[in-house]
């Protein structure tokens, strides 16, 4: 009996004691055993996490926006050109490639700067620089598609960040791009770096290339600064990408999660092939791209897949199946994915010519001859120099020395050397207007117009109401719609 | 020796309570003058075998005592003496003693669905009589009568306050979730499964012919002794044990056909086209470019193969030019067919289920032991084709008493299934995602099964009926002989294929010490192993035979997941009875540890060459694509304690507490206590002389907390993985930043509940009802939330969510005729609850709400299942039609405006309930149950999906004109559409039939998704019975024969949308697809020996 009091006691007792507790130590029960998982990150691998993104959808390869500029068209889900989609989401810049650039930011200019996974993978100075670089790069894809977006209080944790202007944000980037491009030291380059493969000196043509982008973007709503800024970085000692050794790019792996975009969207697709717009343009011109850009039909010619028309109109091209797919150059798995080329820079330069930022008026001829070269050189198009000059001189390639003549010259070329990138190639059109392209005739938009941007996230006015309805404010009065413009676009 | 032993109890106690001994002691010491009183023990059981506990035993004029859980007594008494003993439930029975010292007393019940005791957490047998909350129990007999295989079928309309979220017969192998009292979470909350103590986390394994009964434990008050898991309700189930000394052995056999019951309402007056004005395309035969044999085709008419949609030219019974007739090497070649209507061309695709149910078992009790085992093979074949299911369980339920004081239980179950089939319910399968939304109404299915395995054209490919259309001008393409956006469902039932096998053990092994009659230790150690593995092929043929497809290529998949979980346990019991007081305590604890892993494997980029059908992790082209491996483990330690007085057998306090540790939540925080207290007065001791009807009368009130972590593990950590193997880019591992943000100040989650229940008996039991109302609210619900991605993070989880739910319980039993040979039970009940969202966070208003598949709404997002902040819960929110005064705006192209974000209602019913009547004749039965729900919404995609293309009747119904809706406007065709413009003023006109379904269509993007939401009441037939019992008397051998027929599903007397069963939807919001509702027939047979 004795026995049986202690047993209860002990347990009575130990219960009371058990339950005035609030906590109990589980030691690391709770930390993820697998050998991969870690609680610190580790900044060279959250780089190469940021660099990988760049060849995929959300930068270089946006196949959405190349029907928008007429590239492609689709036989049986014609919706992309017929410009269904009106708000796009942007969860995957901000809560990916940017958020992992901001963190080595923060790791490298705070106490953590001292931890082995932050020191072990280059100077601060250095990681700093080509985070900054790389998260401006981001910045202005997510501006130039959303406009006015949160910046500033962007990626901060708060969860209603308030939106800057997107004529705040332009001078901001470039600034970074500035500052960035000053802050590389002596030390070890960053580590993980897939894109410049380490080198300091690409690092800084890119950020320079970026810079003079991102200043002529700004032309026609600021043509002071635009040219400041772009001759600030054109006259920058460390250089821009002039060649095509210079060419900034992602390099895609056999391994499939890392094979090329479009591989992986359009290896063993049937339904997609060329737009009529994009390859009667590029026959009528000689342009010897074409090779390289389309596969010829099966009876060895290149047709294209009307563009902008409904699935039931092309009900019979689908049943010949006579259309010219997307080149096997640009779905092979290893075709790489350009942030900036040289011969989009060539072009730029052209364009800074006959603006007169630099140069004379004439040079942006011999310009627009030299990017053709390095873009065809990139391709890898075999050509006699008869059938380059002969190019060169066409009706729609001569060069002119009336300004506006040239600069829509300077945007056809753009629109076919930056071919496959429809992000680059859709701003570059929203901005210089050139080529002419016709609206899809079967759009299925409320204005049958080409988007101008993106509207917002379909549920950013819920999970950000405040600051979602201050932007859509600054929208009036056509709001928060596809074919308002941003602040670039005049 | 025995009669001084209660003496010495209270002589050992007697410090403690020394006057009580001291007037005990008076007391003992002049019942021993009476040499002739003796200590009678005894057990109550009923006419079954089965124990009836608590009851009443009384000496005639006399003391009385309480019977234990296992309804055996102890009582003081002379030789002659006539004991009075009474129970709950039974009827009361005289026994007279004699010479021996113990009496077994027999007792007949008087309802057989209400027991005397019930069990309730923990294991823990109580007195209906003192348990303060609601709790309701269904025995084996009434949850078996139909044979189903799966318990949440089975409990189906049976209990008030239950859900059953089911899913149709054609999908094998899932057994669905029950829904307690609506919704008590911001997230959807399920029942969990307890068998014999060990917890389940779904009822997939339990074996209904190795249930006993089931007793299920509905709101905080009931279950907070079970903790933090038990927060979706419990169903207790206890296993069969066994009764008889002598051997028993039971064999039973069920064989079961089931077949399709409804499909949706088609029409069947036009076939294949994609046209507002469908016209006949006529074949002119030219020998440079087509097949010769063509030749035979030549001027005659065909309609677009390629179009997967019924907007084709009305059905004239001419001859036309089938898909299959252009190709060869089948005996319709080149041949024309009838153009007729196929209007049972979907029932006729499945074929016919048959299940196949057979139970072995064989169980006997010693003087010191028990056993009991049994074994069950069930087989099934499918209603879709090429799918099948068989299933192995092996159980055991055994006792040894290894000394008079110590008992070691063991009760074990092996589960060995294995599912062979693609099973995919869901939008765009080849099957019903055809049929429902992307299908020829004039489809002669016989072909398709005749033709299935057909191979054609340059390639080899599989024949498919919608195929692209032959040219005039052009030679055949290889795409001719491919499928556009189909395959022949037949061909891709054989060439899509997946297997799983499950194989599991529960179990426990306890060991119980009998300190003395009033204390017992039990220490238990349970565990619930589960290792499922899958493996998924794709053929090749499938991949080259399909124009317009991702991802064409063939492909291998393996997986593994596995899942331990140990229990230990350690309980002490006492109870006592002193003079007019019951005390009944169980206090202990337990420990809990689980771990998991999953991971998955495929091949990446299609085979090698020369592997095509080596479907191996080796035949991949590219590097084997990792899904990852998944590790995972939780712990919880758990001190509990409940004390129950009873005074006088009528009133009743019970008091409980319960602390948890658990490892998930933040270290500096992670306990949380969460106590009890209820009350329960009988009083119709009171009321007996003057209500001589009343025979039982009870008032019940509790009130509860019970608190949960509500959190996976690793959660609260935010942690950084990195790429591994074939998922790194080259040699170079790549992390990125978590997309979830925790807040590290997590608290654990408390519900707080009260109920109130009245409960009475009347004319000895033959009527009775029980009534609850309840009322619970959860505060600081964890919420995950989604956030501005702008911010860096996608989710953040914190706690401010709140819900509230209350809501009334009724059941009523009755026995309205009861003679020698015939009877007539009627159970009914019903319950209303509602689940109101008072909070969900301060950025958002709304949380999406995930089904049991993990997605919150359907594939194109014209519904959200959602908690709304102010509303009911479980909202489905969508595009509704715009509405001026009520009057849906029409556009000036006679179509209908929308607004968008408008919640379309909750999915959760107004009332439900069920209805079983059971009559019995002679040797004859029959009962039949029912269930009904009114009100709660549902979503139907295939719906949609079927208007769009021009399947449902309705797009080819006539008009107020007499017309048929698709003849032209100018003869009167058209849809008649009433409504206003715009600017309000009403508006009446006619609208071009293909032009007023197509606005329907789910292709071209989100379409108006309150076309799709019907209303989910429903009153169905969920099973009736016919059996016939024979029990032999005076047979050595032959204990009992019974036959029945059953049938389940076998009618539904009402519904609002036909096409689908609002009790067996694939998902929590409706439907995306999914496979059509069955009915099934079957014949049972059992006999015991």
């Amino acid at each position: 009996m004795q026995t049986k009091n202690l047993i209860a006691a002990t347990i009575a007792f130990a219960s009371i004691a058990i339950a005035s507790c609030k906590k109990t130590d589980f030691g690391d029960y709770n930390i993820n055993p697998s050998p991969v998982v870690s609680s610190f990150p580790n900044t060279a691998e959250l780089f190469t996490n940021a660099c990988i993104s760049a060849g995929y959808g959300l930068a270089t390869n946006g196949d959405e926006t190349g029907f928008y500029v007429q590239y492609f068209m689709n036989v049986n889900y014609p919706n992309n050109a017929l410009y269904q989609t009106t708000n796009l989401g942007w969860n995957g810049y901000y809560a990916g490639p940017l958020m992992d650039l901001q963190r080595i930011i923060e790791l490298n200019t705070s106490s953590d700067a001292s931890n082995p996974k932050v020191t072990s993978n280059g100077s601060a100075a250095n990681q700093l620089a080509a985070a900054r670089i790389l998260k401006a790069y981001y910045y202005s894809l997510v501006t130039d598609k959303w406009g006015n977006v949160p910046y500033k209080a962007a990626l901060k944790l708060d969860i209603n960040p308030a939106y800057d202007l997107q004529q705040n944000i332009y001078p901001d980037l470039i600034k970074e791009l500035k500052e960035a491009e000053a802050q590389f030291d002596g030390g070890t380059p960053m580590k993980g770096d897939i894109l410049g493969n380490g080198s300091i000196a690409k690092w800084k043509k890119f950020a320079n290339s970026l810079r003079m982008v991102l200043a002529m973007r700004m032309v026609k709503a600021d043509a002071t600064q635009a040219k400041a800024e772009f001759l600030s970085a054109y006259n920058d000692a460390d250089g821009y990408i002039a060649t095509n050794a210079d060419n900034f790019f992602y390099q895609p792996l056999s391994n499939l999660n890392y094979s090329s975009y479009w591989y992986l969207q359009y290896r063993n697709r049937d339904e997609v092939g060329m737009s009529s717009t994009f390859i009667d343009w590029l026959r009528v011109n000689n342009d010897k791209r074409i090779n390289i850009y389309a596969n010829r039909n099966a009876n060895n010619n290149f047709v294209g897949i009307p563009y902008g028309r409904s699935a039931s109109f092309l009900s019979n091209w689908k049943n010949s199946n006579d259309y010219s797919r997307i080149g096997a150059a640009i779905t092979a798995f290893d075709c790489k994915a350009n942030l900036i080329t040289a011969s989009q820079m060539l072009l730029t330069k052209a364009e800074a010519e006959i603006r007169g930022f630099i140069g004379t008026p004439s040079d942006a001829g011999v310009s627009m001859k030299a990017a053709i070269k390095a873009s065809w050189d990139q391709w890898g198009v075999i050509y006699t120099q008869t059938e380059l000059d002969n190019y060169a001189s066409g009706a729609n390639t001569a060069p002119s020395l009336v300004v506006n003549d040239m600069i829509a010259k300077i945007g056809l070329q753009k629109w076919v050397a930056l071919y496959p990138n429809g992000h680059e190639a859709w701003s570059e059109w929203r901005r210089l207007g050139s080529p002419a392209l016709t609206p899809a005739v079967d759009a299925i938009n409320d204005t049958r117009t080409i988007p101008r941007r993106y509207a917002y996230p379909l549920n950013e006015p819920q999970l950000n109401g405040v600051s979602y309805n201050a932007a859509n404010a600054l929208l009036a009065p056509l709001g928060d719609v596809h074919n308002n413009k941003v602040w670039w676009d005049k | 020796m025995h009669y001084i032993y209660p003496l010495k109890i209270f002589i050992n106690k007697s410090n403690m309570r020394k006057i009580l001994a001291l007037l005990v002691l008076v007391l003992l010491s002049s019942l021993m003058v009476y040499s002739q009183v003796r200590v009678i023990t005894g057990q109550v059981t009923d006419d079954k075998g089965d124990p009836v506990g608590y009851a009443t035993v009384k000496v005639k004029d006399g003391k009385g005592v309480s019977a234990d859980a296992n309804g055996n007594f102890r009582i003081e008494a002379k030789t002659g003496a006539v004991l009075l003993v009474s129970a709950l439930g039974v009827n009361q029975k005289e026994v007279t003693v004699g010479a021996a010292n113990t009496v077994a007393v027999s007792v007949t019940r008087t309802n057989s669905e209400l027991s005397g005791v019930v069990v309730s957490a923990l294991g823990i047998k109580r007195s209906v009589k003192s348990t303060p909350y609601a709790t309701q129990q269904v025995t084996s007999e009434r949850l078996s009568q139909a044979r189903e295989t799966d318990l949440t079928t089975a409990l189906s309309g049976k209990i008030a306050g239950l859900q059953t979220l089911g899913q149709s017969g054609a999908k094998l192998g899932d057994v669905g979730q029950i829904r307690l009292r609506g919704a008590g979470a911001l997230t959807e909350k399920f029942a969990l499964y307890v068998v014999d103590g060990t917890i389940l986390t779904n009822a997939a394994d339990i074996n209904m012919d190795d249930v006993e009964n089931v007793n299920v434990l509905k709101g905080p008050n009931a279950t907070a002794l079970y903790g933090q898991r038990a927060e979706g309700g419990v169903i207790i189930i206890t296993t069969k044990k066994a009764k008889s000394k002598k051997m028993t052995i039971d064999f039973n056999h069920t064989t079961t056909q089931e077949q399709i019951a409804y499909t949706q309402r088609y029409q069947n007056l036009y076939g294949s086209g994609r046209e507002a004005n469908p016209e006949w395309k006529t074949f002119t035969f030219n020998s440079a470019i087509h097949p010769a044999a063509w030749s035979a085709l030549n001027g005659k008419r065909f309609y677009g193969y390629e179009d997967d949609e019924s907007w084709g030219p009305k059905i004239d019974g001419g001859d036309f030019i089938p898909w299959y007739a252009w190709y060869a090497g089948h005996p319709y070649s080149y041949q024309t067919q009838k153009y007729v209507p196929q209007p049972d061309n979907i029932k006729n695709f499945f074929d016919k289920g048959l299940t196949i149910n057979n139970n072995l078992s064989i169980a006997q009790k010693f003087n010191k032991a028990s056993y009991r085992v049994s074994y069950t093979y069930v087989d099934r074949k499918g209603l879709m084709p090429n799918t099948k299911q068989n299933k192995h369980t092996i159980s055991t339920q055994s006792s040894v008493n290894i000394t008079k004081k110590l008992t070691l239980g063991v009760n074990a179950t092996y589960t060995r299934e294995k599912i062979f089939g693609d099973f995919d319910d869901t939008y765009g399968n080849q099957t019903t995602g055809a049929f429902n939304s992307w299908f020829h109404r004039d489809m002669d299915v016989e072909k398709l099964k005749e033709l299935q395995g057909l191979r054609v054209g340059p390639n080899n490919t599989l024949a498919s009926w919608n195929h692209v259309n032959p040219s005039n001008t052009n030679a055949p393409s290889a795409n001719f002989y491919k499928g556009n956006y189909w395959l022949n469902p037949y061909d891709y039932q054989i060439y899509n294929t997946a297997e799983s096998w499950r194989d599991r053990i529960v179990g426990d092994a306890s060991l119980t010490y009998q300190i003395n009659n009033a204390f017992k230790v039990q220490g238990a150690y349970r565990m619930n192993y589960r290792t499922t593995r899958g493996e998924r092929k794709l053929y090749a043929v499938v991949a080259k035979s399909l124009v317009f497809t991702d991802g064409k290529e063939n492909s291998y998949s393996e997986s593994e997941s596995r899942y331990y979980e140990h229990n230990l346990e350690l309980i002490g019991s006492y109870n006592k009875r002193m003079n007019d007081f019951t005390f009944d305590a169980n206090f202990g604890g337990n420990i809990l540890m689980w771990n998991s892993k999953d991971s998955s494997r495929s091949t990446n980029g299609g085979f090698l060459p020369g592997k095509e059908d080596v479907f191996a992790l080796s035949s991949s082209l590219s590097d084997v694509a990792r899904g990852g491996t998944f590790l995972s483990r939780k712990k919880v330690y758990s001190v509990f304690g409940k004390a129950t007085v009873g005074y006088k057998d009528y009133l009743y306090l019970d008091v409980s507490g319960r602390q948890d540790f658990s490892s998930v939540l933040p270290s500096a925080n992670n306990g949380y206590f969460y106590p009890s207290v209820g009350t329960s007065f009988v009083f119709s001791q009171f009321l007996t002389d003057n209500i001589p009807a009343l025979s039982f009368g009870k008032l019940r009130a509790s009130w509860a907390q019970i608190g949960t972590d509500a959190l996976g593990p690793y959660q609260i950590n935010q942690t950084y993985a990195s790429t591994i193997g074939p998922n790194t880019y080259g040699t170079t591992p790549s992390q990125g930043v978590p997309n979830n943000v925790v807040d590290p100040n997590l608290k654990p989650t408390l519900n707080s509940s009260y109920e109130v229940g009245l409960d009475m008996r009347f004319y000895k039991d033959r009527i009775g009802f029980s009534a609850t109302y309840f009322n619970e609210k959860k505060k600081n619900d964890i919420v995950s939330t989604s956030v501005s991605g702008a911010s860096g993070i996608t989710v953040k989880t914190f706690n401010v969510g709140q819900v509230r739910r209350s809501g009334v319980e009724l059941e009523f039993n009755a026995t309205p005729i009861k003679t020698r040979n015939f009877s007539w039970d009627v159970t009914f009940n019903w319950s209303k609850v509602n689940s109101f969202v008072d909070k969900v966070s301060d950025q958002q208003d709304f949380v999406t709400v995930s089904d049991r598949a993990g997605a919150t709404g359907d594939q194109f997002g014209h519904v959200t299942l959602m908690a709304i902040q102010g509303q009911q819960w479980g909202q489905l929110r969508g595009r509704a039609f715009k509405r001026i005064n009520g009057l849906p705006v029409i556009g000036t192209d006679g179509l209908f405006e929308f607004d968008q974000n408008v919640p379309l209602g909750s999915i959760l019913p107004n009332y439900n309930g069920g209805l079983f009547n059971s009559f019995k004749y002679k040797n004859w039965g029959l009962t039949a149950s029912f269930d009904y729900q009114n009100g709660g919404k549902f979503f139907s995609l295939s719906h949609i999906g079927s208007l769009n293309t021009g399947l449902l009747d309705v797009t080819a119904a006539t008009n107020d004109n007499g017309m048929n809706v698709r003849d032209p406007l100018a003869s009167g065709g058209g849809v008649h559409v009433f409504g206003v413009t715009p600017d309000g003023k009403p508006y009446d006109t006619y609208v071009a039939a293909y032009d007023y379904f197509k606005q329907f269509s789910a292709y071209e993007g989100q379409t108006i998704a309150e076309a799709a939401i019907f209303d989910a009441s429903y009153i169905k037939c969920r099973e009736i019975s016919i059996s016939y019992n024979h029990n032999f008397k005076n047979s050595r051998i032959l204990k009992r024969v019974l036959v029945s027929a059953v049938a389940r599903n076998p009618f539904r007397p009402w519904t609002t949308n036909p096409g689908f069963d609002p009790s067996e939807l694939s998902r929590s919001w409706g439907e995306n697809g999914q496979l059509p509702g069955t009915r099934s027939y079957g014949i049972n047979f059992k006999v015991s020996f």
